[in-house]
């Protein structure tokens, strides 16, 4: 499913390396964690994965089920079921939530030459993702993140993620402001997708995380690389010892 | 000791062949039907306009947009009304319509008979006679365009709407123009008596490079609303050069929105006083502008003057502007509040985006205040289309030219929501979309 091989990339504006050379590889299904101390270059990871401005990438590939993700523009990337539920997400002013979900589900759907979802279908649709996710009808008739809670925020993510169905879906910290029973809503809404041909690269500090989204398989980021590899055991171990071995590495 | 140069700012400045060029479009008119009075309006209007010719950027209200275009005096010809350029139906929002081709009044396009209710639709031409007493009164002629407006004028509607009679439907007046370096003279003037309502929308279309000196008189009474809306839609290659000067009663409502995107060169002035206590302004509007037809960029220029001259009155003022390719935008918007006139609120807000590294915008919010129980503000912002936002609508499949038109069209949006006729928010907001398909989606 996702192939990334000795992968660099550096800030374009200040030329600064973030990424030094890292390898995963994730098969259609698995869910991967990666853990990390703050600034280890996770978040950086998904903005490339996922074609933001701003990283030049100076090494390396990453395969996309067959394709050469690194040369496609970030809507292609979506459209080649690609997701990512942003660390921080985005306030789109003037731009209903609805509205948006809507263009989105269908632009992918066009890409993919599928038909276009209509009004009634998608109100179906949205209705019933919102209502496993605890997201009020009232919410989708704001603009874009426009004035919710941290949590909120999160909530929307997931919902966006379960509405257009992606292949891979990374998730920046999705659990970071969820109060406990708002971590088990979303929990359960990222289950909820889990699929034989879906996988799921998982960023999160927080074991607790990994009770509810048991994973195949948790990496360490330290210092721009993936440093260690192992089972869901290893996220144990790095919440009692912390990450002062790899950083010394 | 240092010898200042005294001479008059006027003295210097060179009009070179402009002035006797609209002398002699005025002398070669008949102007034997006029009364007396309108003669001696036209005199003074042309010597106005002699004083100073076309004003230049050395003239503080003119100083962000130059009006060099107009000075070689080539926009002199009055073109017969050709039927070349097709006028559509009427609109749908509208009940009745006038039409104005080349400033020539079209009976057999206007259906004014269909407004229903107390007011009367004439051409301003029938009334002349009759409107000595009406007829520039709540403007200033020592401008050099009204000047010219008044010494060359020949028509335009006369709205004079009955105390108390509120008109359901929508009037349209469409100016229309076509040709080459040809000038229209539009001479506007609107009446409404106490407590009457009416929603009136201006439109200008055309094909060609011609130039509009359009002026307007609005007289609102005690306790009336207007709902004055305006679609400048004006030929690329055009030069739309309009003033409204409005006077507000006592509890009375002066709602007005300003749509622009046609023209190379545009200004819409409005000067508005308010002097009855209780009544509200609400001036609002969008621009989006970009390349002209020579690949220079349009100019719009949106100037407004506010004078809070009693007590108790409020005012809204609101105006986006989209600035794509080498588009140019100018606000000025000054705000007076006289000694005495307490408890006054103004609010004054100019937004831009700017889509192009070419673009640019010039503001100059003026607010003066002699009063102490007052509360104005006065904000301007202008930046480029957020990235971020961009990057993540992108990153959930929207793609770029959808992403970025998705963010223009917010933008705007939010201005255009506040437009009461839902009829002709959508007419607008539709108009916006298109421009923004043909323009902004590269
Ligand atoms: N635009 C930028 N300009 C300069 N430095 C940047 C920029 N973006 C990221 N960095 C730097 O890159 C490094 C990695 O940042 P990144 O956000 O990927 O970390 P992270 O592992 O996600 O951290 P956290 O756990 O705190 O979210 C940090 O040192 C950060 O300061
Ligand atoms: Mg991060």
């Amino acid at each position: 499913m996702l192939k990334i091989s000795n992968l660099h990339a550096a800030i374009e504006s200040e030329n600064k390396p973030i990424l030094k050379g890292v390898n995963l590889e994730i098969g259609a299904g698995e869910i991967h964690a990666i853990m990390g101390p703050n600034g280890s270059g996770k978040s950086t990871l998904s903005y490339v994965l996922s074609g933001r401005d701003g990283y030049e990438v100076t090494d390396g590939s990453v395969d996309f089920s067959g394709e050469d993700l690194m040369e496609m523009e970030p809507e292609e990337r979506a459209a080649a079921g690609l997701f990512l539920a942003f660390q921080y997400p985005v306030e789109i002013p003037g731009v209903q939530t609805m509205t948006f979900l809507r263009t989105a589900l269908n632009e992918i759907r066009k890409a993919r030459s599928e038909k276009e979802i209509d009004a009634v279908g998608f109100l179906k649709l949205v209705r019933e993702k919102c209502k496993s996710l605890n997201i009020s009808d009232e919410m989708m008739k704001r603009a874009v993140n426009v004035g919710f809670s941290g949590g909120e925020k999160k909530r929307n993510e997931t919902l966006q993620m379960a509405v257009l169905e992606p292949k891979l879906a990374v998730l920046d910290e999705t659990d970071s402001g969820l109060d406990i029973d708002a971590l088990r809503v979303v929990a359960d809404g990222v289950n909820a997708l889990r699929s034989p041909n879906r996988s799921m690269l998982v960023i999160t500090h927080y074991q607790r995380l990994l009770d509810y989204i048991v994973p195949d398989k948790v990496h360490v980021m330290a210092n721009g690389r993936i440093v260690k590899s192992g089972g869901k055991e290893l996220a144990l171990e790095l919440e009692e010892h912390g990450y002062a071995q790899y950083e010394a590495a | 000791m240092v010898m200042l140069n005294t001479k008059p700012l006027k003295g210097t400045v060179q009009v070179s062949s402009v002035i006797p060029a609209y002398q002699s479009l005025f002398n070669g008119k008949d102007h034997s039907n006029d009364p007396a009075w309108l003669r001696d309006v036209r005199v003074a209007g042309l010597a106005s306009f002699a004083n100073e010719g076309f004003p230049s950027i050395r003239n503080e209200r003119w100083k962000y947009t130059n009006l060099s275009p107009l000075n070689a005096g080539e926009f002199v010809g009055i073109e017969p009304a050709n039927d070349a350029f097709k006028i559509g139906a009427k609109s749908a929002w509208a009940q009745a319509r006038m039409v104005f081709v080349n400033g020539a009044y079209r009976e057999d396009l206007s259906d004014i008979a269909e407004l229903k209710g107390q007011v009367k639709v004439v051409r301003l031409h029938h009334s002349l006679s009759t409107m000595k007493d009406d007829f520039g009164q709540l403007l200033d002629q020592d401008l050099p365009l009204v000047g010219l407006n008044s010494a060359l004028m020949q028509d335009g509607y006369r709205v004079v709407v009955a105390d108390k009679a509120k008109i359901e439907g929508v009037l349209e007046v469409v100016f229309a123009n076509s040709g080459h370096k040809n000038a229209v003279f539009p001479r506007n003037s609107l009446k409404l008596g106490k407590g009457s309502e009416l929603t009136l929308v201006e439109h200008f279309i055309g094909q060609g490079s011609y130039f509009t000196n359009s002026v307007g008189e609005i007289d609102i009474l005690e306790g009336a609303k207007l709902h004055h809306y305006r679609l400048q839609d004006d030929d690329i290659s055009a030069i739309n050069l309009s003033h409204s000067f409005v006077r507000v009663g006592a509890e009375a409502l002066y709602d007005n929105f300003a749509l622009s995107t046609g023209a190379k060169l545009a200004r819409n002035e409005i000067s508005c006083h308010i002097d009855g206590e209780g009544a509200h302004l609400n001036l609002l509007g969008a621009y989006l502008v970009s390349d002209a037809a020579d690949g220079k960029g349009q100019t719009c220029d949106t100037t407004t003057f506010i004078d809070h001259a009693v007590a108790n009155t409020t005012s809204r003022e609101v105006y986006k502007g989209v600035l794509d390719g080498r588009g140019y935008g100018v606000f000025q918007g000054k705000i007076l509040v006289r000694e005495d006139a307490q408890k006054i609120e103004g609010n004054q807000l100019s937004r831009a985006l700017m889509l192009s590294d070419k673009a640019e915008i010039n503001t100059k919010p003026e607010l003066e205040i002699y009063a102490d129980d007052v509360i104005c503000s006065h904000g301007a912002t202008v930046g480029d289309l957020d990235e971020e936002g961009l990057f993540y609508l992108r990153s959930r499949g929207i793609p770029k030219a959808r992403a970025r038109a998705l963010l223009v069209k917010s933008f705007v949006g939010e201005v255009l929501d506040e437009i009461e006729n839902e009829a002709i928010r959508e007419a607008f907001t539709e108009h916006t979309a298109n421009w923004l398909s043909a323009n902004a989606e590269g």
